[in-house]
């Protein structure tokens, strides 16, 4: 009956896509509050004329580089060559780079780089230079404390003198 | 859910697929990414429609996308040889809507007579569709009393059959 009803009138408005569907898509815009039936029926019916041409030009692509599969690039060079489709769907296709994976868009890996801070420097010195205070340390515990001042270290590093002038 | 969400986004493959081998030779394939492609260019389709439609329909603080905002934004968009098809196919739409069940069977078996009868008529509408801008009630009342008279019956005509199918 269908395709009876087609072949005569040249005008179906049978449906190929389901209107539940097209209706979510539309829905997915926040914006769309209400849609009436006769607009949802007219997207629908929008729907599988642009599929058609879509087919028919990435078909015409495919034939003039001698290939029998559509793949992503005729589809890519079909946008190209019509300019209102150009308009809003050549960004939305995938990148040349991955054709092969059309869903899974590339992004550049984060590479966390700590510098290092001044302060993680004076700590490893302040690191190594206890080793060197802790043998004169041994040597003459009660002085100890008076040994730990930081104005006071370079000076016996300098001096390489394990007794206290400064204080004697 | 993400899953069943995602699928929700984009038209049935199954239905893509068939309208695209409708188009396509006899002999061509359709790669597994230009498959996925082609559902996420449909997608795009009507989210890029559906948006201008309801810009419009904004605009004029209206909250119900009807037909002529449908329309207007397809010949705004570039698609503007898709207006005149779905003009036609609007017409036979409602036709079909303002029909009772058993006139639409009818109809339907007197196809060589149906189609015979509707050229003339849908041209004129047609072209008077593009004349002015009418609000969508008031159009739909003319095409269906107009409906009515070259069908040779009154139908029973619900003013606010259109609100009511908005609601649901």
């Amino acid at each position: 009956m269908v395709m009876a009803e087609e072949e005569e009138s040249g005008v179906s408005i049978q449906l190929e896509f389901p209107k539940g569907r097209v209706k979510k898509i539309m829905a997915l815009d926040k914006d769309v509050k209400r849609v009436s039936s006769e607009a949802l029926f007219l997207v629908s019916r929008s729907t599988e004329l642009f599929l058609q041409f879509l087919a028919e030009k990435s078909a015409q692509v495919a034939i003039e580089k001698k290939r029998k599969t559509v793949n992503l690039e005729h589809i890519r060079e079909a946008v190209k060559r019509h300019q209102p489709t150009r308009d809003f769907l050549l960004d939305e296709l995938p990148p040349p780079s991955q054709p092969t994976k059309p869903d899974r868009p590339t992004q550049p890996a984060g590479r966390p780089k700590l510098d290092p801070p001044p302060r993680g420097t004076r700590r490893i010195d302040l690191f190594f230079r206890k080793p060197e205070l802790d043998d004169p340390a041994q040597a003459q515990p009660p002085e100890n404390p008076a040994q730990a001042q930081p104005p006071e270290n370079p000076d016996q590093d300098q001096a390489q003198s394990p007794v206290p002038v400064d204080e004697s | 859910m993400a899953g069943v969400r995602e699928q929700d986004q984009y038209m049935p493959i199954a239905n893509v697929i068939r309208i695209m081998r409708r188009i396509l030779p006899a002999h061509a394939k359709i790669s597994d990414d230009a498959k996925e492609t082609i559902q996420e260019c449909v997608s795009e389709y009507i989210s890029f429609i559906t948006a201008e439609a309801n810009e419009r329909c904004q605009r004029e603080q209206r909250k119900t996308v009807t037909a002529e905002d449908v329309l207007w934004a397809m010949e705004k968009l570039g698609f503007d040889n898709y207006a005149h098809p779905l003009s036609l196919y609007l017409h036979r739409y409602r036709e079909s809507e303002g029909e009772p069940a058993s006139v639409r069977r009818a109809s339907s078996a007197m196809g060589i007579n149906n189609n015979m009868v509707h050229p003339p008529y849908i041209n004129s509408h047609g072209f008077g569709m593009f004349d002015f801008d009418p609000s969508s009630q008031g159009f739909y009342r003319d095409d269906h009393n107009a409906a009515s008279g070259s069908g040779g019956f009154v139908a029973p005509f619900d003013p606010y059959a259109n609100i009511k199918r908005d609601a649901l």
